[in-house]
């Protein structure tokens, strides 16, 4: 499982009672969310921050908060962290994302007012997203065997009660549309991720 | 009987014939495709290698000999018992 960072908000949120956090960024159209959970690197940032372009509520960048009760996604609007080579692919910003200035290696997005989130989102679809250079982009389901294991390799360490977020895990995948996401083109995958919760 | 089980503190739950299994001790989740899957729940129910073999046998599609499955369901448990899944029957 992955640790939770240094990162203040982060260490705050592990400590929320009731929540399971998950490595993912999250987007919701018309209260319906896809969770795209994956590694540094895989490209979850950019395809999220492509959807709120296009028109998503933006949910999650990095840390994804989920009820353990509910299952509802919680919203977690921090800037998202966007890295350098996909800065370029993100332009022209528009009104729904607000680039900051560069820190270090990342620059920060934050939504803009009309992308913040709106309440609790069900998450109707995860997705697993591997940017692969001039992939063609595949969508294909997975076995809920894998989407769970790969969750719970995809929890923060420090999610409290782990046998209760195993179990919220697996009522989550049960109930959600769980894919893998090959991909060389952000619009593309954009384009197929968002027609999994119907705003394609 | 086998000489080992399914360790009792591990959490386990089937998703359309598949298993993840995980160790909330170690973090650690395994995930069982379906011929596993069956193996683990015959494990957790004490049958014998060879019985879990005849088991396989029933459930595939041209099975090769039971000698054969029988030998891959003892290799099967020593990979469970490498991944610290297993604990010795009383």
């Amino acid at each position: 499982m992955r640790h939770v960072t240094d990162d203040p908000a982060q260490a705050a949120l592990a400590r929320v009672r009731g929540a399971v956090l998950i490595h993912a960024s999250a987007c919701a159209h018309k209260g319906k969310a896809v969770l795209l959970a994956g590694r540094p690197g895989t490209g979850k940032t950019t395809i999220a921050a492509r959807l709120v372009q296009q028109g998503l509520r933006y949910y999650a960048d990095d840390c994804a908060v989920v009820d353990r009760r509910s299952l509802a996604l919680v919203g977690f609007a921090v800037p998202m962290r966007v890295k350098p080579d996909s800065v370029s692919l993100l332009e022209p910003w528009g009104t729904r994302l607000v680039p900051g200035a560069r820190v270090g290696d990342v620059t920060p997005i934050a939504p803009g007012r009309a992308a913040l989130p709106r309440g609790r989102a069900r998450i109707a679809a995860i997705v697993f997203p591997r940017f692969r250079s001039a992939a063609r982009c595949r969508l294909a389901p997975c076995s809920k065997a894998q989407a769970l294991t790969l969750l719970l390799e995809l929890a923060y360490e420090a999610t409290p009660a782990r046998a209760s977020a195993f179990r919220a895990l697996s009522r989550l995948v049960r109930r959600a549309s769980c894919h893998t996401l090959e991909f060389g083109d952000v619009d593309e995958a954009a384009s197929a991720v968002s027609e999994l919760i119907g705003s394609g | 009987m086998m000489d080992a089980r399914p360790r009792s503190d591990l959490l386990s739950t089937e998703l359309d014939g598949e298993t993840v299994v995980y160790d909330p001790r170690a973090n650690c989740a395994v995930w069982l495709n379906p011929v596993a899957s069956l193996v683990w729940h015959r494990m957790s129910g004490g049958a014998s290698a060879a019985e879990i073999a005849a088991s396989v046998q029933q459930c595939t599609a041209d099975p090769p000999p039971i000698a054969q499955i029988e030998i891959d369901v003892r290799r099967l448990i020593d990979q469970m018992r490498d991944l610290d899944l297993l604990q010795c029957a009383m």
